[in-house]
Parts: C-alpha cells; sequence; structure tokens
C-alpha cells in the first residue's frame, strides 16, 4: 500500500512531504522513521492509474488555487467546538488527485473521440467542465472524514507517548543501578549488588536485623513458629551485663551478648534445649563424643547458620 | 560474600516438621537459579510493579469479565484489566477487587458474602498475573516478590493477599507500605512517612527498626473519600449535573489542589445530556482539604507518644508519597498546619506513585536468598 505523508527531516527541520510505501500504517510509520523523517500525517493513496503521470502543470496550477482559496484559522477553537464528533475537511490532496483524475480521463476520451476533429477544443471544454461539475456534486468526492478515533495526530501522540515511557524505563533503570551502585562499599569496579554486601558497619548490622524480622514476621503469616524464648533471655541476660558489654568493641559486644545467650539457654526453664545446642554448636563446638544422631540431623540448619 | 550478623542470629527459628529450613538439596539455589525480583504496590485505586530488569507499570487496580459470547468476541479476551476494563464497563463485569488497601471481604466485618470474596480473590489473583506478566518474565526465572500491604492491615488481610499471590510468585514477602518507601529511600531512622493512596492514609514513624503497631496509624479518609466528597460537593451546588464518581476521580487526578493560588477549575459536566461548563474550584479545594486535618493530628499523635530528644527531628522530616502525594500544595498546606504543633518540613518523595514498589524492589533485592528459598 502506497502512503502519503507530511513531516520533517529531523535533522533539519525541513518539511517534507511524498509518498511510502508498507503493508500497514505502522510499516510506514517506520520506514519513515527510519529516513530520519517525523511524520505530521499519513494516509493511504493508492498508486494513481498508468498515464496520470503527466498533470503536473495541472497539479500546479489547483496547488496555486487552493492555496489562494484557503484561509488559516484558530485550530484549537475548531478542535473545541467539534471535540469528539466525527467531521467531513475539505482534503487538499483529495481535491488535487481528483480534479487531476477527472481532468485527464476527459481530455483522454475527447481525443479517443473521432468526432474531436468537428468539435475542436470547444467540446473538449465542456467536456471537462461537465466533469468537473460531477466531481463537485458529491461532497464525499473532495472531503475525508476526521473522528477522535481516526485522527492520525492522535496516533502520533500516542507513538511519542510510548516513547516517552520507554524513557522513563530506561530511566528508571539507570535510577535503580546508581542507587545500588551508591548503596555499595565495593571499592574496585564490577558494578553494584544487594546493600546487605556491604561492608560490616553497624548500619549494615542494623539493616541485616531489620531483614532478618521481616523475614521472621513472614513465617509467622506462614503460620511457622519461631522460638522467641532463647532471644527473650539473651536480651534479659544482656541488660545485667550491660555496663560491661558497653566497654567492649562492638564486635565483642555481639560474642558476649552470644554467650550470654548460650547460658541463658541452658536454664531448666528452655522448653527445648536440644534445638538450641543444635543451633548454636557452631559458635561452640563440643567434643566429637558429645555428637548425637539429632544433631546430624540438623546439620542443614548449621550450614544455614554458619552461611549468615 | 555474606556477612556475619550474630545479633539476628537464626538459631531462634525453630525448624517444624514439614516445613524444611533448606530447600530440599541443601544448597541455596537464589545464585544458581535466574531469579526475577519484583517490587509490588498492590493499591485499592492503582497498582504498581517494578522488577529488577527495569520494568515497570502501574495499570488500574481494575478486573473485567466478559459479561457473555458477544462481549467475549467484542473484547477478544475473557478478561481485560486496568483502564481498558473501566472503559469497557459496560461489556464487562466489573470487579475492583482492593477496598480499604486489603483484599475486599477480608476484613473483619463480614459484610462481604462468601461468594464475593471468592471473586475479589480470584480478581485479585488476575490481576496481581497480568502485572507480573507486563513486566515480561523470562521462562526459567523464578519469581520472587516483596508486596506492599497497609500499614494496619490485619493478619487476615496479609493471609489472603499472600494466598493469592503464592499462585502466581513462587516465594513472596509482605511488608508494611510506608515502610517500604522509607526502605527504598533508605531513610529508616527518624522519619515519618505518610502514605495517602485511595483506601487508606497510612502514617507510619521509622526509628531504625521495622515498625511496631504503636509506630503506625491508618485512616480511611484518602482518596476514595475525597472522590465521595467532590461528588456530594458538586451534586449540592449543581443539582442537575449528571456525575459519576469516577469523573470525580479524573477531576481530582487533573486539577487537585489543596492551596488558594490556582487558576479557576472549570470542566465539562453533561446536563440532561449536553456538555455544560462548571465551575468547580472552591468544591475541589474543599474535598481535598478533607485529607489535612487527619495527617495532621496523626502526625501529632506520633510526634508526641516519640522519644522527647528525637520530636523536633521527626517533625522535620516528613515525607509524603503515594497518589496524594501529587496533589498541588498538599505539602506546603501540612506544613502550615503543622504550625500549631511547633512546624515541620515535609516533603514529597521523589516519584509518589513508585515509591511503594521501588523500595519493596529494593527491600528484595536485599533479602539474602535463603530467606526467599525457605519462604517458597
Amino acid at each position: 500500500m502506497r502512503y502519503r505523508f507530511k513531516g520533517i527531516v529531523r535533522t533539519t527541520g525541513r518539511s517534507v512531504e511524498g509518498h511510502a510505501h508498507g503493508d500497514t500504517p505502522d510499516e510506514a510509520l517506520q520506514a519513515l522513521s527510519e529516513h530520519g523523517i517525523t511524520t505530521e500525517s499519513l494516509r493511504e493513496e493508492p498508486e494513481s492509474p498508468a498515464g496520470s503521470g503527466g498533470a503536473t502543470p495541472l497539479h500546479s496550477a489547483l496547488e496555486s488555487a487552493l492555496d489562494t482559496a484557503s484561509q488559516q484559522i484558530a485550530f484549537d477553537a475548531l478542535a473545541d467546538k467539534y471535540k469528539g464528533k466525527s467531521v467531513w475537511v475539505l482534503d487538499r490532496d483529495k481535491i488535487r488527485s481528483r480534479v487531476a483524475q477527472v481532468v485527464d480521463s476527459a481530455l483522454s476520451d475527447a481525443m479517443s473521440d473521432s468526432k474531436v476533429g468537428m468539435k475542436g477544443m470547444s467540446g473538449v471544454r465542456e467536456q471537462v467542465a461537465e466533469a468537473i461539475s460531477g466531481l463537485f456534486k458529491d461532497n464525499r468526492n473532495l472531503t475525508s472524514q476526521v473522528s477522535s478515533t481516526s485522527n492520525q495526530l492522535e496516533g502520533q501522540v500516542k507513538r511519542i507517548e510510548s516513547m516517552v515511557k520507554r524513557a522513563e524505563s530506561v530511566l528508571a533503570q539507570m535510577t535503580l543501578a546508581i542507587s545500588r551502585m551508591g548503596s555499595m562499599n565495593f571499592s574496585g569496579g564490577g558494578g553494584g549488588g544487594p546493600r546487605r554486601y556491604g561492608s560490616a558497619t553497624s548500619q549494615g548490622n542494623e539493616q541485616n536485623s531489620v531483614l532478618m524480622e521481616i523475614f521472621k514476621e513472614n513465617l509467622r503469616l506462614r503460620g511457622i513458629e519461631i522460638d522467641e524464648t532463647g532471644e527473650a533471655g539473651a536480651e534479659g541476660q544482656a541488660e545485667v551485663e550491660g555496663t560491661e558489654a558497653e566497654a567492649e568493641t562492638e564486635t565483642d559486644a555481639r560474642v558476649e551478648t552470644r554467650d550470654e545467650a548460650h547460658g541463658a539457654g541452658e536454664a531448666p526453664s528452655e522448653p527445648d534445649p536440644s534445638e538450641r545446642a543444635g543451633v548454636e554448636r557452631p559458635e561452640f563446638p563440643q567434643p566429637v563424643a558429645a555428637e548425637t544422631a539429632r544433631e546430624a540431623e540438623q546439620s542443614a540448619l548449621k550450614q544455614w547458620t554458619n552461611n549468615l | 560474600m555474606h556477612q556475619t550478623n550474630t545479633d539476628a542470629s537464626p538459631s531462634r527459628i525453630k525448624p517444624v516438621a514439614g516445613k524444611p529450613i533448606l530447600a530440599g538439596s541443601d544448597i541455596d539455589n537464589g545464585n544458581t537459579e535466574k531469579a526475577m525480583l519484583l517490587g509490588i504496590d498492590l493499591g485499592t485505586s492503582r497498582s504498581s510493579i517494578v522488577s529488577m530488569s527495569g520494568m515497570r507499570k502501574t495499570i488500574e487496580s481494575y478486573v473485567g469479565y466478559a459479561k457473555d459470547p458477544v462481549s467475549r468476541k467484542m473484547l477478544k479476551t475473557d478478561v481485560i484489566y486496568g483502564r481498558h476494563a473501566l472503559d469497557n464497563r459496560l461489556a464487562v463485569d466489573l470487579c475492583r477487587p482492593l477496598e480499604k488497601g486489603v483484599i475486599k471481604g477480608t476484613r473483619d466485618e463480614g459484610s462481604v458474602t462468601n461468594d464475593e470474596q471468592t471473586k475479589n480473590l480470584r480478581a485479585a489473583k488476575d490481576l496481581l498475573r497480568h502485572m507480573v506478566d507486563q513486566v515480561r518474565p523470562g521462562r526459567d526465572e523464578v519469581l520472587f516478590g516483596v508486596i506492599g500491604v497497609p500499614s494496619r492491615a490485619t493478619a487476615k488481610n496479609k493471609q489472603a493477599i499472600l494466598e493469592i499471590a503464592r499462585e502466581v510468585l513462587d516465594s513472596v514477602m509482605i511488608v508494611s507500605e510506608p515502610f517500604t518507601v522509607a526502605y527504598g529511600m533508605e531513610k529508616m531512622s527518624d522519619v515519618l512517612v505518610i502514605d495517602i493512596g485511595a483506601g487508606t492514609t497510612d502514617l507510619c514513624r521509622m526509628h531504625g527498626t521495622v515498625p511496631t503497631e504503636e509506630d503506625e496509624i491508618s485512616y480511611t479518609i484518602a482518596g476514595d473519600a475525597v472522590d465521595q466528597k467532590l461528588w456530594e460537593l458538586i451534586m449540592e451546588r449543581y443539582p442537575k449535573a449528571q456525575l459519576t464518581s469516577n469523573m470525580c476521580k479524573q477531576f481530582k487526578e487533573q486539577y487537585g489542589v489543596v492551596s488558594d493560588a490556582r487558576d479557576r477549575v472549570e470542566v465539562m459536566i453533561p446536563v440532561e445530556g449536553t456538555p455544560t461548563a462548571h465551575d468547580i474550584t472552591a468544591e475541589l479545594k474543599q474535598a481535598c482539604e478533607i485529607l489535612v486535618a487527619p495527617i495532621v493530628e496523626g502526625i501529632r499523635r506520633l510526634v508526641a507518644s516519640f522519644n522527647p530528644e528525637f520530636q523536633e527531628r521527626l517533625r522535620h522530616n516528613v515525607v509524603l508519597s503515594g497518589g496524594g502525594g501529587l496533589l498541588d500544595g498538599l505539602s506546603k498546606r501540612i506544613e502550615d498546619a503543622m504550625s500549631v504543633i511547633g512546624g515541620g518540613r515535609v516533603t514529597v518523595v521523589e516519584e509518589p506513585l513508585y515509591a511503594g514498589a521501588n523500595g519493596a524492589l529494593q527491600l528484595a533485592l536485599d533479602m539474602p536468598g535463603e530467606y526467599w528459598q525457605q519462604l517458597r
């Protein structure tokens, strides 16, 4: 299918019009875009029948007539007035091509007519006048229907909108990548990563405990029990020994708390000491003889704990 | 390499029979499987999704099911979503599955029948599946997602969302929305996040830990309440106007304002079928204004119950997010209203519509692979 287009050359800003070929309007638009043309309007214009190409002087005469007969008006007012309605507009391209076709066919008819010699040019003129008056009798020969759905401009706006969305997506991707890089503490190159892989600062620990808390909350939502008693015991003990712990470095303080958690865990009130022992053994290794079948069963859990 | 974290020792998690702590192979598959991490903000009016590949989408939280063979033929599908569903509402059974930030019927009031609840659950699941499809995950990718829910959602609400999400995603975590906003901004301490959605306005103060119930306040005076108020005010002034609450929502989103310095807002509303210009400047301002008083009251309560040494810092670190954050002049108006409680500073988060989903994605990225595996 051939399409008539009007547009602007992207690099120079110069107005341009002509024909583009494609199976669908999108293909034609794509082709124009690849040729560096930003399309303003596009409409179907099938190939004209052979022989009509010789009407160039007539085309320019028509163009001139149309130019002098038209006047510019404020488009916004017009758009407001006809918003949401289907309207017929005089189509300059259509008029030009139809008039050319009519004149051309009238002339060719007259030329082929054997009586042309007798009638002379006056006969030809009559025939052309008749054909043109027939053309102007039906408005549909000169106008094209424009509705909100068929508005080419709307199609263009949609294309721009989709382009903006794509650009936004790319920007979001970049922002995300930059924010990940910003939150990293790696000194070398190689991009970013989750913030938990940053260096061991107090903020990192805080964040990890937040992640752990969220994880626990989600376990609870799934009905999975979490043994919080050990935690409470450890905290209570840590408070008693608080002043001592405060004097230590951060790392030491953590070890101290852990030690106390272990001590508190051994209190007879603990509901399930075997599990606790199984979990904490990696930090405080027991003699080999103390290995039990239950501990072996929980090796997976130990491995997971060690990984953290 | 993982960082050692003895403070948050996992030793306190008690294994339960039938719930393996590790995946079957005892190997953390989070690194070997191709995982697509997603941040999701399931909202009453709009839902957003952000993927680790940078794709993101916001759609209106509507699901439409073709009513009959004719509508199915016209729509060329059985189910349509978002704006498309809203535009074709006459041809479909339109469902808005979320209400006040949670799935309709999962609140405790019991005002919804079992059939409706089932329908809402199905619609919410379809909506979530559609959102996930929009970010085009690969066929061989496992999907891990963090979903934001209103701060005061009950366990029942969260479980309902969890249930539908587990049918769509391989592993899911549910997190409070204001928390995800704060997390995304990397402001986890001394900040007060106000998430103004369609169903709820959530206030949450952050102080370096996961917020508890005392740190959160939720009001149902939010976007939908503004639409309703606007409808009432316009109908009171122009009784002949043919107006729907969806039109009010559009007016609010287009012209919503809480400051005086705004041009006249004139909209076209049909009167007996004829589009007629209506001046709604005062009504719009008055309707949007209803958000301010509860927010200021919420700020006052959260500040008053905070450690006095940090109250000043909290008041000067108020962040607005959600669709309500887009209302023109709201931050300034809240700042002005805060003068009675000692003043403060209110800022609007970058990209209010995506802030929750962005934070949820950041949380998903930071979450260790082992956690994801255990929740599968």
